[in-house]
């Protein structure tokens, strides 16, 4: 019985879809009888089979509504607009309880009392607000009918007479059962008792007495048919007797011939087959491998003589081909299959909103793979349901701007080349640019200068940006929190774009361009260390030359490689890293490399590979499960030589660019501690603030590069600041020399601290090197740590310390030391060793960066020695429990100094206050030499 | 062994009643309309059909007319099955030439009762 009831659910599923959209076109035109009989016959079939399911709620609804339908069909009553919402609110009470039959195998308890007594209430003619009044009788009005005769019928009395006239054959009446009303015969409600069944009748049922009056009647009025249906009756049971043996002996003949029956007696089921989605898919794997190795063969072939091997390749290669195209059709839905709801949501969306809507289909049948036609569904449900919400007018609004009342949404689809072309279009009242450009600022996605220079056609695109959304007045069809972003996204997964075109008071157009198929995709193939890769030709927006001979170069910004693409840092991967294979492409060296420009996500990341090498079709294979979980491919993909590549997955690849550049930083510190008693080296932020000597800032300590108009800077309290984030920023020249120019913006090094910050302005901004700072002379100048040589130039090193107490006027003096201490800092977060260390460097320490107390331990075995030890209480806690350096002062460093247990520590300082560490470490050092 | 058709546009209710009519021995043929039923019997005319009322293509009615005049088409048992509450339908159907009425939803007992009144089976 489940096997029933499943197989019921999906028959009936099917039917009130069709109901549904067959409604709506039934309302259009109310006077179309083949409609009608469709939506009667369906919702008819769905009663019946729930009889024999035992479903009496089921039964009852789908009665009611099949009781008011037939009202419609026999001319009883009018169709009105709340007379086919009634009957779709019974057809969603149906879909809702077959929800719950499908959730738990039975009805759900309760009825549906209400509604069936509406439904029964209008179909005799009692529902409010429905129009009571007759319509003016029209010269065809047929008294006997109680109807206006339909076109090509003849009246009941034309029909009388022509029953006297002619011999009558019943079975050549088709007129006559319409005028069978005449048989007297009383319609019984639902809850009859019928006593010869002892139970209540069934909706829909007749009790067995009438029936019975009604057969007799029958068999005395079909007793004028030509043949005697009692003679043959009888004759039959004879014949039927004596034909038994006949019959048995020619059974396996008939079994034949049943099946034969059985296989040809159903075209119409025959011909289609159901078939999983498991079966085809895996039919579509087989045959793209039997593409490949056709490819493979070909290729092998070009190089040869062998005329005998082509002939039957040729063929080969054709069938194969044919079988490919069979095989994609299988797959192939027609994008009606995506549309069948929409008639009735526009419908809704039109009586909730009392606007006049008109839905006009085109090119239902056009082809797009299932996998496609699936992903699509809900963004065109979505943005059919804006057009309707948000794009058409209220119907006074309409006539008001001169056009017809009733709005039209028009949907259409058709192919070109490999690429599915959806457009839906509105003739409603456009776009409000205006609206949209104030919602953008609000949202910040934009400037006002920006904006201004903007298309309309650009600032209409806003629609599409994240977090969206116009609607001031949260209806109950749109603005449910999902917006035209949410639709983008599913469109650009699939590798579609949308886009928008509108025009004020003529309505707007979206059109969605999605591939035909997901199995087969245009790739770009790439070369990086040997090793060929394919990139999915819709992510790659450009590529660009890197290196020798090209304007651009790979920079490295903090650890990050980033490249300047028009005026706009974009983030850089390197494929070698990400593979781990080869070296990394140096910084805009001379050796030559491409930067594949990717659609990762709406942002765009460079990815630097050796190499671009061709462009191919490639059939899209899936990953084994064990290499599902690298991020970095999406797939592999066998090409024409036989040689198997792995498809690069953009989205992946950007997720790689965080986890690069942690890596990057690990690396780094190993490589520190591994030549960790030399200098190790430092990131330097070169820039020219007063003369033309270049200056040097340990770029770990700058928070941020600015330019500002020097109109932007205010005096203060005898101060320069800035209004930066809401905050007043003081300005600090860098040095007294650096001047102010007329007319250019002037380039500040941003310093965030304990919440303030703090800006030093600079002529300009030179360079990032990264070196070993090797300070040859201490400075007594103010302001200046010393002097090393970078980039074979002597370089002050800037003493960022001292320029923050001097903005803070906090004049806190600092000696310069004649000796370099050595301090050991230990910390297993790599990014805060970064931050510490050049901080103490720069203050004229020797720092010994380690990450754990392996590295530690392997430092104490060397035999060094420090003046004091820096690091996260913990390891700290740790060496001193070991016995290492237990004379030295241990200065903890950590981000929740009130938790930290201060015992055997020297101090505990906050994370964030370095010039507190300084401080303190100068103090201790000293301290201890003192001692 | 007896042939029997079933004539219904629902393929649960033909599953049903395969059910039904295998259990009382009889040989099963399906056709989802009038029209493709038509054709089944013009292949091998059964002994017994057991038809919708309300099917897409050829309904019930016609298909009964249309097979009444087909060569031979005299012979199989026409059970017409109905949920139609209108007595016209069946008084109709009758008139059309099929041999008995069953209302839906129905069940192996109804059936065999059927079968018996229009002799197919033997009452047992």
């Amino acid at each position: 019985m489940d096997d029933l009831i499943s197989e019921f659910l999906t028959e009936t599923a099917e039917s009130l879809d069709v109901i549904d959209s067959e409604l709506v076109r039934f309302e259009n035109n109310p006077e179309d009888r083949a409609i009608l009989d469709n939506i009667f016959r369906l919702l008819h079939t769905v009663k019946g089979t729930c009889g024999f399911l035992g479903l009496p709620r089921l039964e009852a609804v789908a009665h009611a509504g099949e009781t008011l339908l037939g009202k419609f069909r026999d001319g009883e009553l009018k169709v009105s607009p709340p007379m086919v919402t009634l009957v779709l609110q019974a057809i969603d009470q149906i879909k809702e309880l077959l929800e719950s039959l499908e959730a738990t195998g039975q009805e759900p308890a309760g009825d549906d009392a209400a509604l069936i007594s509406r439904l029964e209430d209008a179909a005799m003619g009692k529902l409010e607000g429905a129009e009571q009044e007759a319509p003016a009788k029209p010269d065809n009005w047929d008294e006997d009918l109680g109807r206006e005769l339909r076109p090509g019928e003849v009246s009941l009395a034309d029909l009388e007479a022509a029953f006297q006239s002619a011999d009558i054959d019943p079975g050549m009446e088709p007129a006559a059962a319409e005028a069978a009303p005449s048989e007297p015969v009383e319609h019984l409600g639902v809850g009859d008792f019928d006593p010869e069944l002892g139970r209540e009748l069934r909706p829909g049922e007749v009790s067995a007495a009438e029936l019975e009056a009604a057969f007799q009647n029958t068999e005395a009025e079909a007793a004028v048919a030509p043949e005697q249906p009692v003679a043959v009756k009888s004759d039959f049971i004879t014949e039927d007797m004596s034909q038994e043996e006949a019959l048995q002996s020619a059974m396996a003949e008939l079994k034949g011939g049943t099946e034969g029956n059985h296989g040809e007696g159903g075209p119409r089921v025959q011909q289609t087959v159901r078939v999983g989605v498991d079966v085809l898919e895996a039919l579509m794997t087989t045959v793209s491998e039997l593409v490949l190795t056709r490819n493979q063969l070909m290729q092998t072939v070009r190089g040869l003589e062998d005329d005998e091997l082509k002939g039957p390749l040729q063929r080969l290669s054709a069938v194969t081909g044919e079988l490919q195209d069979g095989v994609m059709k299988t797959r192939m839905q027609p994008i009606g299959d995506a549309w069948r709801k929409l008639p009735r949501i526009i419908r809704d969306v039109s009586t909730d909103l009392g606007k006049k809507i008109e839905l006009v289909m085109e090119g239902q049948d056009t082809e797009l793979d299932r996998q496609v036609l699936e992903l699509i569904k809900d963004p065109l449900t979505h943005m059919v349901r804006n057009s309707a919400d948000h794009g058409l007018e209220m119907p006074a609004e309409r006539a008001a701007a001169g056009k017809s009342e009733k709005g039209t949404i028009k949907l259409s689809a058709y192919h070109e080349g490999g690429h599915i072309i959806i457009s839906i279009a509105d003739d409603g009242k456009g776009l409000d640019t205006q609206r949209i450009g104030e919602k953008a600022l609000e949202k910040g996605l934009t400037t006002h200068d920006e904006l201004e220079r903007m298309t309309e056609a650009q600032i209409h695109r806003f629609i599409f940006a994240p977090g969206f959304s116009t609607a001031a007045k949260v209806t109950n069809l749109s603005g449910r929190g999902v917006g035209m972003d949410v639709v983008r996204t599913n469109i650009e997964q699939i590798g579609g774009v949308v886009d928008v075109s509108s025009t004020a008071g003529r309505g707007s157009h979206f059109s969605i361009k999605i591939p035909l198929t997901l199995a087969i995709v245009s790739a770009l193939i790439v070369g990086c260390d040997e090793e060929r890769f394919a990139i999915p030709q819709l992510a790659v927006r450009e590529l660009v030359r890197v290196g020798a001979g090209s304007e651009h170069s790979v920079e490295n910004l903090q650890g990050a490689q980033v490249m300047r693409l028009r005026d706009r840092l974009m983030p850089i991967i390197d494929l070698h890293n990400v593979l781990g294979v080869g070296e990394a492409t140096q910084t805009g060296d001379d050796q030559a490399a491409f930067v594949v420009v990717l659609d990762a996500g709406g942002r765009n990341v460079g990815l630097v590979v050796d190499n671009v090498l061709d462009t191919e079709e490639i059939v899209v294979k899936p990953l084994s499960e064990s290499l599902r979980n690298v991020q970095a491919y999406s797939g592999a993909t066998i090409l024409g030589d036989g040689s198997v590549i792995m498809i690069l997955d953009p989205n992946g690849l950007a997720g790689e660019i965080i986890s690069a550049m942690e890596e990057d930083v690990v690396i780094e510190g190993q490589s520190a501690s591994v030549t960790e008693l030399d200098q190790q080296t430092q990131r330097l932020l070169l820039v020219r603030a007063g003369g033309e000597e270049p200056k040097a800032v340990p770029l770990a300590l700058v928070t941020r590069l600015e330019e500002f108009d020097l109109t932007a800077l205010e005096n203060t309290n005898g101060r320069r600041v800035v209004q930066y984030r809401g905050r007043l920023m003081p300005i600090v020249p860098l040095g007294a020399d650096v001047v102010e120019r007329e007319g250019q913006r002037q380039p500040v090094l941003v310093f965030a601290e304990n919440h303030t910050s703090i800006g030093l302005a600079v002529d300009e901004i030179v360079d990032v090197v990264e070196e070993r700072v090797d300070l040859q002379m201490s400075s007594d100048k103010q302001g200046v740590i010393g002097s090393a040589i970078i980039k074979g130039k002597a370089t002050d090193v800037v003493d960022i310390a001292w320029y923050l107490d001097q903005s803070r006027a906090g004049d806190i003096q600092r000696r310069s030391s004649s000796r370099r201490r050595k301090v050991l800092l230990v910390d297993a977060d790599a990014f805060a060793r970064r931050m510490i260390a050049p901080l103490l460097a720069a203050a004229g320490y020797d720092v010994t960066p380690s990450g754990g107390m392996h590295e530690v331990k392997a430092i104490a075995e060397a035999g060094e020695q420090f003046d004091a030890l820096v690091g996260d209480p913990s390891a700290l806690d740790r060496i001193r429990k070991d016995g290492l350096w237990t004379n030295l002062p241990a200065l903890a460093v950590t981000d929740w100094p009130e938790d930290t247990q201060a015992e055997g520590l020297t101090m505990v300082l906050p994370r964030s206050d370095r010039g507190a560490l300084i401080a303190a470490l100068d103090e201790v050092s000293q301290e201890e030499k003192v001692a | 062994m007896k042939t029997c058709l079933v004539v219904d546009d629902s393929r649960v209710i033909r599953k049903v009643a395969r059910k039904i009519i295998e259990e009382l021995e009889f040989n099963c043929v399906e056709a989802a309309d009038g029209s493709e039923a038509l054709e089944a019997c013009r292949k091998q005319m059964p002994d017994a059909v057991l038809l919708d009322w309300n099917m897409p293509v050829m309904n019930g009615l016609d298909f009964v007319k249309a097979l009444r005049r087909e060569e031979g088409g005299d012979t199989p048992v026409v059970v017409f099955c109905t949920t139609e509450n209108d007595m016209a339908h069946i008084t109709e159907a009758l008139r059309a030439g099929a041999d008995e009425y069953v209302m839906k939803p129905f069940d192996g007992d109804i059936i065999e009762s059927k079968f018996q009144q229009t002799g197919l089976i033997r009452a047992s």
